[in-house]
Parts: C-alpha cells; structure tokens; sequence
C-alpha cells in the first residue's frame, strides 16, 4: 500500500513538474555570469542569421555566451513590457532611440559602466548617441541610425518626365514632380500613418511636432494639424495613396511600381534595395514653410534591464556587439546604417547608390532626434486609428488631433 | 440504485464470496465488492483517484481558476504595468464607465454581434441543408467550407486585405466593369464594420456548416418520409420535421457564435487596428490597448470582467429562452 501511495504520489509530483517547467521553458530565469539573454525584434531567417552572428562575437571576444529571444518587431515591445513587469527580463534589451523614455523605469543608466569600461563615447555618431539619452542619462549603446528619407524609383521619376530629386529639395520641387506624375496617371507618394514617418513629413512640410523637443506631448499643435490638413490635399488631388491601417501598404505599393515614392530609414535602404526590380533613389524629405529641422532621426541600441543580475557581463555584451568590428561587419552585410562614425563609411561603400553618402549627409545635418515620450507607444496605435481619417479625409487634421488628445488624456 | 447493502448480507469472514440478498424488485449493487468498505482500501482508491486527477486538476487551478480570482482582484486595484500597486475599490469601474471611448466600444461589439452571429447562421444552416446525401460529391465540398476555418486568421487577413484595398481585387473589378471606384473599405467609416464582419463570416461559418450537416444527417429517414407520404413539401419538411429535430444543435451553435464573436479581436485587430479612429475597435481590443498599450492592467480586468459579465447574461437569457424552440427527444 504504501509503495502504491508512493507511485501516486510521484505520478502527481511529475505531473506537476511537467507544468512548471511547460510555464518556465521560455523564461529567462536561468541566466547566468556566463550566459546571457538578449530580446531583439527579428524579421527572418536571414535577419536571424546576422543577429546570430552578433550573438557569437561576444563569446569569441572572451564575453558571456549571450543567446536570442526572438519576436516580431509588431510585437517586440508589448512582449518586453510584459516581460519586464514579470521578472523575467533578459539581461540585453534592444530599443529604439524614440522609445528609450517610455523604458527608463526598467532600463539601467550605462554612463557609469562605460567610464568603467573605458568606452569612447566620442566615436559614436552624436545624433544616435543622443537619441538614446533621456534627462542626460545614456540607456543604450546605439548599433544604428539615420534619419527618415523618402525612397524613390528612378524608373517611374524618368518615365513621367520629372526631375529626380536632389538633397535638400523644397515643397515647390516636391509639388513639380508630382505635377507630372498626375499628368501622367501615376501616384507619386505612398500616404503613412505610423508615428516616426506622419511625424517626420509634418515636420519638414511646416515644422509642427506632436513631441516638442523637451519630450513633452503636444497633441494640440496648430501646424501638426495644418500638415495633417496638408497630406489629406495631397490624397485628395491624386499625388498620394490613400492611407491605410497596414503599416507596410507603402513599402509594397513601392516595390509592385504603384507609387513613385515613401518614406523610409536608411536602416531599411540596402534591404529595399535588394527587394526592389528597378533602380532605388535616395533623397531628403522635401522642406517648406520652415527652418529648424525638417526631418526626425531615430535609431536601435542595446541596453541593460534593471533587473538584471549582471550588469558588469551584460555591458561587456553590448560593448562588443556595437564595436567597431562587428559594426563594420553588418555594414559589410549592408544592413542598418551604423552607429559608429567609422563603420559608416564601409556602408557608403557598400550601398552602390548613387550620392547615398551626401543624401544622408544632408539629412543628418537637417535632422534632429525624435524625443520619446511615456506615452509614445499609445500615440503610435492611436495614429494608426485616427490618422487614416485625417490623411484619407473624413475628418479635418484638427477633429482629428481632438480625438487623439482625448484618449492621451484618459 | 436501491438501498440493498452489502452490509446486511457480509459476513464476517472476509474472504467469503457472498451472494447479496435483495428484496424482489430492486436491484442489486453487485458492482460494489464488501471489501470496497474497508477504510484503508478507500483510502489506497481515493489516493489513486486524486492522482489521476492530479495533472488536470493542477493545471485547471493554476492556469484557470487562480488567474480568473486574480483578475477579478487586479479588477479593483490600480495595477500598473511597473510600479506601485494600490486597492481603489471600484474607481476602475467608474473611470470605465466614465470613458466615452468605452460606450463606442461596447457598441462596436454590439454591431458586430448583431451582423455576424445570424449571417453566420444563415450560411452555415443554408449550406448544410444544401449539402443533402443527393448532392454529388458533397464530402469535397464540405472540406471546401471547412478550410477557411482552420486556416489561420492572419493568412486569412492578408488575402482578404488584398480585395478590399483600393487597387485590391474588388476594386480593380469595378474599375475594369462600371469605371467606378469601390470604397476604400477597411478605412472608411461606412463601411469597415461590414468589411470585418464580412471576412469574419467567411472564416467561421465552416465550423457550425459542419455541426449542422451532422445533424441534419442524423435526422432520422421514417420521420421525412412520413412527412413526404402526408404531402408535405421540402420547406414545410425542413422547417417542421427538419429544423425541430436539429434544434439542440443549433441552440449549441448560436451560444458558442455569440460567446466567440463577443470576444472578436483578431479580425478587426488585423484588418483595421480598430479604426478608422474606432469605429472597429472591439471590447477586446479596448481590454488590451489598456492593459499592453496604456499598460494599466486593473483598468483592463475591470473591462475583462465587464466582458465577462455581459457573456454571462446573454449566456443565460438564452438558457432560459431555448424551452420554447429547443427540442430534446
């Protein structure tokens, strides 16, 4: 009998097991000194593969074995927060530039580790370094950056008879080319609703911001809503698509020849580049009634959670997963435009794009960083909403502010 | 069973195979043997009772019923994502009931239940009493129906965007037919509800087709012919012999429709991200927007069990409702 109540016993103590380690197989609990767990957004095999790379060099630099947790970038974020708030955060946490000030409750300040560890900060590109400072603290090594750009197709700008943009070109340029591109019964500019591009085109059409330069929320903003007013004209007379809930609409209308151009980042150029069957141009986003800036920059850095348990090893990870080899490396591979100043000139090098280096030169110079904001990530679903009535129409792009600046108030 | 123990007729040896006496007329509990009554062998039956029951009973408690009581407890506290956690009683119940944005979604939801779940009907039982044994063929077409439901939504998504786009199949269609531009569907206030629902129909009527198209094969052949040897015709026969005898079936399809489609998340979600502004968003969507987005997750058990609470009610009205058309043999 007892040798019975011992096998039922067991049979529950395993079953019980099996659950808690079914709950516990994906969690990050079991880091250690020597091996480390990095969150990043991954788009394929092939993104995987680079990343994997990346991964490794730590190890052969002497570093702690760091090992990928993979999501979706649509869903990286919420999956993070999640992750975060549960304890079990991985010790190296991928964020971008304009979202450093939503994570600062659960991301470590790094100045401290990077003195210690004889960083030279200096030889990171200054814009993406900034990007990832919030009240003067730094929260994240940044890997890469740019400023938005429009992407455009060479093809479709000689077929229509229209100049091809040079840096630097202005509204009344913009409005020649798509002059012809209407008489020729072509669309030239794909419409985008997602934050960093809706953001980035206002600011070069008239300078209205939603995120003033201090980080503070400005939903109210006359001009932001005369620049909204602006791209729904733009809809309405045929040079732009309708907008769309689908975040890459533009891009596919893009590559299948619908439009002439969109508005992308340089991280994304030598992957589009690939992708694309016609000859890829590069240009600065048009500027009108302004000047201050006239376009957002933003970029990606790894940085430390709070909770996690070694951060001397996690700042060894993300100093050698953003030097200057690895860096030089993935530009090699004609990824993201680097972080560091020295590895950019390998990407110019690879890129094989006429002018690419003086367009985001240019570029640079004419941008400023996107401030983030604790609510950043709810401006960016409520855009997605709102912004599609604004672009397309049905609503004034102040009704439309109204509406946004009422739920950011809840 | 009756009351004839084994007590009475046990003797007190143990090992005895004895024959229990029974009172004419009622049954014997023969599958009880008298050492069944010995407490350590009920004890030895209960312990391996228990731990069959163990794994089931484990895992109901720690992924169900305790997460169900913590959301009902987080319902009441502020609960941000990160930070401090505070008891506020029924404020988020209040703040939710005092949000403009909560009513619209409630009667997004309302919409959507009041398109999808009789149009979902309608095709289902349509296409199961079409699909009768005199239909060749007819297990190809069922497979046919059914695939929509077990391809998965976001495939379903991405080819249903594609027609509704502008440019996209429908319009394209009307442009090349009637020179005619069709809506921008998915971004028009008009029309972005009917879209959802239209594409939700499509993706989930293969399921209840296929209950249905059981059941109506289950009806049994005396009864249709009897009514075809009265004269009845085929619609008198579907709704008077036909529909009565599948009625369980139904009543089991129109409660899982309404529970699922007031929990619709993933159509909207993908085709619209719940605009245009919120003319899609669901009760779901709003439920997560606060808990992931706005990462205040008291606010969005406080919906969850909103939610939950309206389910119940529907869930139970029509309970009570189902004796006036539900037949059980």
């Amino acid at each position: 009998m007892k040798r019975r109540l011992l096998v039922g016993v067991t049979a529950a103590a395993a079953a019980w097991g099996m659950l808690v380690g079914c709950s516990s197989s994906s969690s990050t609990s079991n880091q250690s000194k020597d091996k480390l767990v990095w969150s990043m957004w991954i788009a394929g095999s092939s993104d995987k593969a680079a990343w994997q790379q990346v991964a490794n060099s730590v190890s052969a630099e002497g570093g702690p074995k760091v090992t990928i947790q993979g999501a979706p970038f649509n869903d990286y974020f919420t999956k993070l927060r999640t992750q975060l708030s549960t304890g079990s955060a991985p010790c190296v946490v991928s964020i971008q530039s304009l979202r450093a000030a939503n994570y600062t409750d659960v991301l470590r300040p790094i100045d401290s580790y990077a003195k210690k560890g004889g960083l030279d900060l200096s030889e990171f590109d200054t814009t993406a370094l900034n990007g990832m400072r919030v009240d003067g603290k730094l929260y994240a090594l940044p890997y890469d950056t740019g400023p938005m750009l429009l992407f455009y197709n060479k093809d479709l700008f000689r077929q229509v008879g229209a100049q091809e943009p040079k840096p630097g070109w202005t509204l009344a340029d913009f409005n020649a080319a798509a002059a012809k591109f209407k008489a020729a019964g072509k669309t030239m500019f794909a419409s985008s609703v997602s934050d960093m591009n809706l953001e980035s085109i206002i600011l070069g059409y008239n300078g209205g911001r939603v995120i003033k330069a201090d980080g503070t929320l400005d939903p109210s903003n006359p001009a932001f809503a005369k620049g909204l007013d602006w791209l729904s004209s733009l809809v309405k007379n045929g040079t732009a698509t309708q907008a769309s809930a689908d975040t890459d609409a533009p891009s596919n209308n893009f590559v299948s020849k619908r439009v002439g151009m969109y508005l992308d980042g340089p991280w994304s150029l030598l992957d589009k580049k690939g992708k694309v069957k016609f000859p890829i141009g590069v240009t600065t986003i048009p500027t009108g009634h302004t000047s201050g800036p006239a376009t957002f920059s933003a970029g990606s850095g790894f940085g430390i959670s709070k909770q996690c348990a070694y951060p001397d090893q996690a700042f060894k990870a993300i100093k050698t997963m953003t030097s200057q080899k690895v860096l030089t490396s993935l530009a090699r591979q004609g990824r993201a435009f680097p972080g560091r100043t020295a590895a950019q000139q390998t990407w110019y090098e690879n890129a094989h794009i006429d002018g690419v280096e003086s367009v985001l030169k240019t570029a640079q110079k004419a941008s400023t960083p996107l401030p983030g904001n604790k609510q950043s990530d709810q401006l960016q679903q409520l855009f997605s909403q709102y912004g599609i009535q604004a672009v397309n129409g049905q609503q004034s792009g102040a009704e439309t502010m109204k509406s946004i600046a009422g739920q950011l108030g809840q | 069973m009756t009351d004839v123990t084994t007590e009475q007729a046990a003797p007190a040896e143990e090992e005895v195979v004895t024959v229990p006496v029974a009172a004419p007329g009622t049954a014997i509990a023969v599958d009880e043997e008298p050492e069944a009554r010995r407490p350590a062998e009920v004890g030895r039956r209960s312990w391996w009772g228990a731990a069959f029951a163990a794994p089931h009973s484990i895992g109901l408690a720690l992924f169900t019923v305790v997460p169900i009581v913590a959301s009902l407890v987080v319902s009441f506290m502020n609960w941000p994502m990160i930070g401090d956690h505070t008891w506020t009683g029924l404020e988020n119940y209040r703040r939710l009931f005092d949000d403009p944005v909560f009513w619209v979604v409630v009667r997004n939801t309302a919409e959507y239940v009041i398109l999808y779940v009789p149009l979902n009907l309608v095709v289902s039982l349509g296409l199961a009493a079409w699909l009768t044994p005199r239909i060749r063929h007819r297990h190809i077409f069922r497979v046919l129906f059914f695939i929509p439901t077990i391809t998965p939504l976001v495939a379903n998504v991405v080819v249903w965007r594609m027609l509704y786009q502008p440019d996209g199949l429908i319009d394209a269609t009307l442009q090349s037919t009637l020179g005619e531009h069709a809506p921008n569907f998915l971004a028009d206030d008009t029309w972005a509800m009917f879209a959802v629902v239209a594409m939700s129909v499509w993706a989930g009527f293969g399921y209840n087709m296929l209950i249905f198209s059981a059941a109506l094969d289950a009806v049994p052949d005396s009864q249709i012919e009897a009514a075809q040897l009265d004269g009845a015709s085929a619609w008198r026969t579907f709704w008077h012999v036909k529909f009565p005898a599948i009625s369980p079936s139904i009543f089991f399809a129109t409660m899982m429709t309404l529970i699922t489609s007031f929990q619709v998340f993933t159509q909207p979600f993908l085709l619209t991200k719940g605009g245009p502004g919120t003319e899609t968003e669901t009760l779901v969507q709003y439920i997560y927007n606060t808990g992931f987005q706005n990462q205040q997750l008291g606010l969005a058990s406080a919906g969850a069990w909103v939610l939950f609470v309206i389910i119940l009610g529907i869930t139970a009205v029509q309970f009570l409702g189902q004796k006036r058309w539900v037949h059980y043999e």
